[in-house]
């Protein structure tokens, strides 16, 4: 208990529910246990006092002092029990210790009452029993100064109490009315009976439906009628409407669906006249009514009928309509079954009323509560994913549906914020309206004032514009958006049938247009970053591969989804001095702006230590350690590889990044698995290992990020499969097959980035044709070019250094021997045919016989010694070299 | 295409030589030697000479490649230590650059040693 004195509303609430079940278990005797449930708990005394024959008689209580001190008959003195008219609202009094006194507490209570020395009490409340008609008695509940003073709240509880109480009593005293009523001498002992099964049946009767179907049945059993009807008098009080009947044909029952209380009949003078309307023959009829009363009762059939009023206090609420098909006589019994029957009739089809009532609450307080949960969710659903536009959409519909409206808008206000511009509406049959000045119209004025609007009607408002009328709209209502205290936007609803928007709807759709609004701000700000950083994330990814000779490339980058994820993931191919190939992927975890500019730092740094001679490994060790030194958290994935000059071996290393795929040129693909560890900023002591594998010309080796292959709804496996298919089936440039795999791996799935590098080591051509200026910078690049060259055919390492050598001299001849310089260019054509490699080596000039030097002029003999055939022809163009050699396959490295 | 900023180098050649006891200067040679790179081996063999080698040891050891004019060069740079009662040894283990000296048949008329060790002349003849 919170304060002494005052019981907490739990167990306040608790003490109501038990006292409701143990009076229904025992309704004839409900005060008896009354003392548990009040002493302690809510008392230290108690009296209940019932009403007997105009007085008060004291028929439980706890504390006999009370009553000895004659302080009960003081507080009983007050309380206006002989009242008769039952329906004066009487409220519990509550008294509080003032002094030697109790003192009435409340307004226009003006009462003292002694207490007698040596009584601890220190509080009292005085409830009136009470039922909808009369006052029973009441209930004293005293506190002792223990316990302390009593409150409102107590008092209010009391109230609850007493009314349980009464209800309780009140039963106990229907019941002994009726049995009183059953054991009369006007009802025959089968009626006995015949009245216990309709009281069971009633009690199983809910709706006033089922009430009628049960006094039909049984009131027709019991007397042995042919036809019966129960009528209810509508909410209006002036019709008559058929809750149930039996034993009349359709056109009997469609002409008394429904008729007038005043039209006259023994139905209408029944509830007229709240009095037993007893018909024994046709003649009775005719002269009681107009021959044309009559004349329509006698076509429903009706010879002889018995017709109670069914009442609920005095109230007339309906009647019960007993018919003969033949003229009789009818015994007192018979009457007096028809009164008890109907009377308890009443009192069900009450019950039955309230019943219903209560439940079309309930139902409504149901629909309510779904509508309200269904908004809820929605708007809570809606903030998952999906662009703004996605959003906005969802969240219109559903409201439209939430409130049952024609059309749904949202108007953002512009950045001038001179304008309302509408970002989304839903059910405007072609495109809504664009733009709205503020201040202006139904939508510029809820921004203008800030304040919610409603028009029940546009004809009879000059606020709405032409173009909402245009749309057949009739009642529109709105609310501003709003975001930290400023306008944001408006966001209305509208009706083609008239309707009148209440409370209800107007908080739905503020409840919409607090979280439209946190959601538009929360998507324009993150609009705007994921703009930024895509651009960001654009201008640091090379544009262009570079064209590499005997390489072929492709790269492709898909930004996520707004909402989602933009920046992080990086590719890069370079050259390094040697010749040798670089190929890097990563993805920096993270995204927005932050991400794109630490991938555009990664993907440099590891660019930068692969030229200075790192190999993989090494150089994502080193990655790794600067991902530990740097200020911010840097967590990426990657991967590197380095394709040798000859393009005949690959080394790689991978730092927790999905594994590369290498197809060969006959279409195998491999998944290249080795080589991987931890991710750059895992830990700062991973170690990273190369693997190394030998490729074929034709290859295509493939890079990617997860975004390409991670979907939420299946493993990574599964993606990475589809993508080794797609790779395996894969025919066409580098280019088309990135297209293809973007194309046929991108869903609506893929919330991540998508970066992709696709490189083909172009099968070598065997021919090879190299223009250079006669100048000896020329001769070690040709070489190299010459040596990939043989390499790529698989020439042995005997073969390239025959090959290379004499090709070297005859170079150098020609670039240092020749009389006369008529052109810069030296040519040199190679093909291989049939396992011999034939070089051609021209120039524009004159070799000299002899050189003017003794230390020079070794080149023809290297030549010869080298190649099989050497042949030198001299024209007025120039000179040219003609040399071949078989080629020793299968010897490289 | 070459990396960022790097020029792609038109011949690897590093050159230096360094002194022994006895007036024996070792010319090391690293990477290719061909018509364009030939002229910096000439110039520090002239160089150790004039300065008054009387054995010169060329390591050829991390040389890759020479040609007919590498040939020439050290061709010359005998021509004149003989003139000096002086000398040239040749270390050279790598089975190309040898052949490049077999198919001219001046394996015969050069001293080539399989290694530098073996090259230096040894102490007691100086």
């Amino acid at each position: 208990m919170a304060t002494p004195g005052s019981f907490d509303a739990s167990s306040q609430q608790l003490i109501l529910e038990e006292a409701a079940a143990r009076f229904a278990a025992d309704p004839a005797a409900p005060v008896s246990g009354l003392r548990r449930l009040i002493v302690p708990a809510v008392a230290d005394w108690y009296s209940v006092d019932l009403v007997r024959d105009g007085a008060l008689e004291n028929v439980a209580l706890h504390e006999p002092d009370l009553v000895k001190s004659g302080l009960v008959g003081q507080l009983l003195r007050h309380v206006p029990v002989a009242s008769d008219d039952g329906r004066a609202s009487v409220d519990a009094v509550l008294y509080v210790r003032d002094g030697d006194a109790l003192v009435g507490v409340g307004p226009g209570i003006e009462r003292r009452l002694d207490v007698p020395p040596g009584l601890d009490l220190s509080a009292a409340i005085v409830a009136p029993l009470r039922t909808r008609e009369l006052t029973l008695g009441v209930l004293t509940l005293a506190a002792s100064s223990r316990r302390g003073v009593y409150t409102d709240a107590d008092r209010h509880f009391a109230e609850q109490l007493a009314e349980q109480l009464a209800l309780a009593l009140d039963r106990g005293r229907l019941r002994e009315l009726q049995a009183h009523g059953f054991t009369g001498a006007d009802v025959g002992g089968p009626q006995i009976a015949r009245l216990q099964a309709v009281t069971a049946a009633l009690s199983k009767a809910l709706t006033r439906a089922e009430v009628a179907r049960v006094l039909v049945r049984e009131g027709l059993t019991a007397l042995g009628a042919q036809a019966g009807a129960v009528v209810e008098v509508d909410a209006g009080g002036r019709e008559l409407v058929t809750l149930d009947s039996s034993g009349y044909g359709d056109d009997v029952r469609a002409a008394w669906a429904r008729f007038e209380v005043a039209g006259g009949g023994p139905v209408s003078e029944a509830v007229q006249t709240r009095e037993l309307v007893v018909v024994e023959s046709p003649e009775e009829l005719a002269s009681r009514w107009p021959p044309r009363l009559a004349e329509v009762q006698l076509e429903s059939g009706d010879r002889a009928t018995l017709t109670a009023p069914l009442l609920v206090g005095d109230e007339p609420v309906g009647a019960l309509h007993i018919a003969f098909r033949v003229p009789r006589e009818f015994r007192p019994d018979e009457l007096a079954f028809v009164r008890t029957l109907a009377r308890q009739c009443g009192s069900a089809l009450e019950r039955a009323r309230l019943y219903e009532t209560e439940r079309d609450a309930r139902e409504q307080a149901e629909k309510l509560a779904t509508r309200l949960r269904r908004l809820q969710t929605v708007v809570d659903a809606t903030f998952l994913t999906g662009s703004l536009d996605e959003l906005l959409r969802e969240l219109l519909s559903r409201l439209r549906e939430a409130v049952e409206v024609d059309t749904a808008t949202i108007l953002i206000l512009d950045e001038g914020e001179s304008e309302l511009v509408v970002r989304h509406a839903l059910g405007f049959g072609a495109q809504a309206e664009g733009r709205v000045p503020m201040g202006k119209g139904f939508a510029g004025r809820i921004a203008a004032t800030q304040t919610s609007l409603v028009v029940d009607d546009v004809s009879q408002s000059d606020l709405v514009s032409q173009y909402l009328r245009e749309a057949g709209l009739v009642s529109l209502a709105g609310v501003p958006l709003t975001v930290e205290g400023r306008t944001t936007g408006v966001l209305y609803v509208g009706t083609r049938q008239r309707r009148r928007f209440d409370r209800e709807d107007l908080l739905l759709l503020r409840l919409v247009a607090a979280r439209a609004a946190v959601v538009i701000d929360r998507a324009e700000v993150h609009e705007r970053e994921h703009r930024i950083a895509e651009i960001l994330q654009r201008s640091l990814l090379p544009e262009r591969l570079p064209a590499i000779e005997g390489l072929e490339s492709a790269a492709r980058y898909v930004p996520g989804a707004v909402g989602v994820a933009v920046g992080g993931d990086w590719y890069d191919v370079f050259e390094l001095s040697d010749g040798t190939l670089g190929v890097a992927i990563g993805d920096v975890v993270g995204n927005g702006v932050r991400a794109a500019a630490a991938m555009g730092r990664l993907r440099n740094v590891l660019r930068v230590y692969a030229l200075e001679g790192f190999g993989p490994a090494k150089a994502i060790a080193r990655l790794n350690q600067l991902a530990f030194e740097s200020r911010d958290e840097i967590f990426a994935t990657g991967v590197l590889a380095l394709i040798d000059p000859s393009r005949t071996r690959v080394r790689l290393a991978n730092a927790g990044h999905p594994p590369p795929l290498l197809r060969t040129g006959a279409g195998d693909v491999t998944l290249l698995e080795g080589g991987r560890s931890l991710p750059i900023g895992a830990a700062p002591d991973a170690t990273y290992a190369d693997v190394e594998l030998p490729i074929e010309r034709g290859s295509t080796l493939v890079l990617y990020t997860d975004g390409l292959v991670e979907r939420r709804s299946e493993p990574i496996d599964a993606g990475i499969r589809r993508l080794a298919e797609i790779v395996r089936d894969a025919t066409g440039s580098v280019d088309e097959i990135a297209d293809r795999i973007v194309r046929d791996l991108e869903s609506s799935e893929h919330a991540d980035d998508i970066a992709l590098v696709v490189v083909r080591f172009e099968p070598v051509s065997s021919r090879l044709s190299l223009r250079f200026p006669a100048e000896t910078t020329s001769l070690a690049p040709t070489r190299r070019a010459i040596r990939d060259w043989l390499q790529g055919h698989d020439a042995s390492e005997d073969d390239i250094f025959a090959v290379l050598v004499a090709v070297n001299e005859a170079c150098t001849n020609a670039i240092e021997h020749p009389l006369d310089r008529r052109a810069d260019e030296v040519r040199v054509d190679a093909e291989i045919v049939a396992g011999t490699v034939a070089v051609t080596i021209e120039d524009s000039g004159t070799w000299r016989e002899t050189t003017p030097q003794p230390d020079r002029g070794r080149g023809l003999d290297f030549m010869k010694a080298l190649m099989e055939m050497v042949e030198v022809r001299k024209s007025e163009r120039g000179t040219s070299v003609h040399m071949w050699r078989r080629l020793h396959r299968g010897g490289s490295r | 295409m070459t990396g960022e900023g790097l020029e792609q180098p038109i011949s690897n050649i590093q050159v230096g030589s360094d002194w022994q006891a006895g007036g024996v200067a070792v010319v090391s040679v690293t990477g290719e030697v061909d018509a364009y790179s030939a002229g910096i081996l000439r110039r520090e063999l002239l160089g150790v000479i004039a300065t008054g080698a009387r054995t010169v040891v060329v390591d050829l050891d991390t040389t890759t490649f020479i040609d007919s004019v590498t040939l020439g060069v050290l061709l010359g740079a005998v021509r004149r230590l003989q003139q000096r009662q002086g000398e040239l040894r040749i270390a050279c283990g790598n089975p190309a650059i040898r052949r490049t000296f077999e198919i001219t048949q001046l394996d015969r008329v050069l001293a080539l040693y399989p290694d530098r060790a073996t090259a230096l002349p040894p102490p007691a003849s100086q």
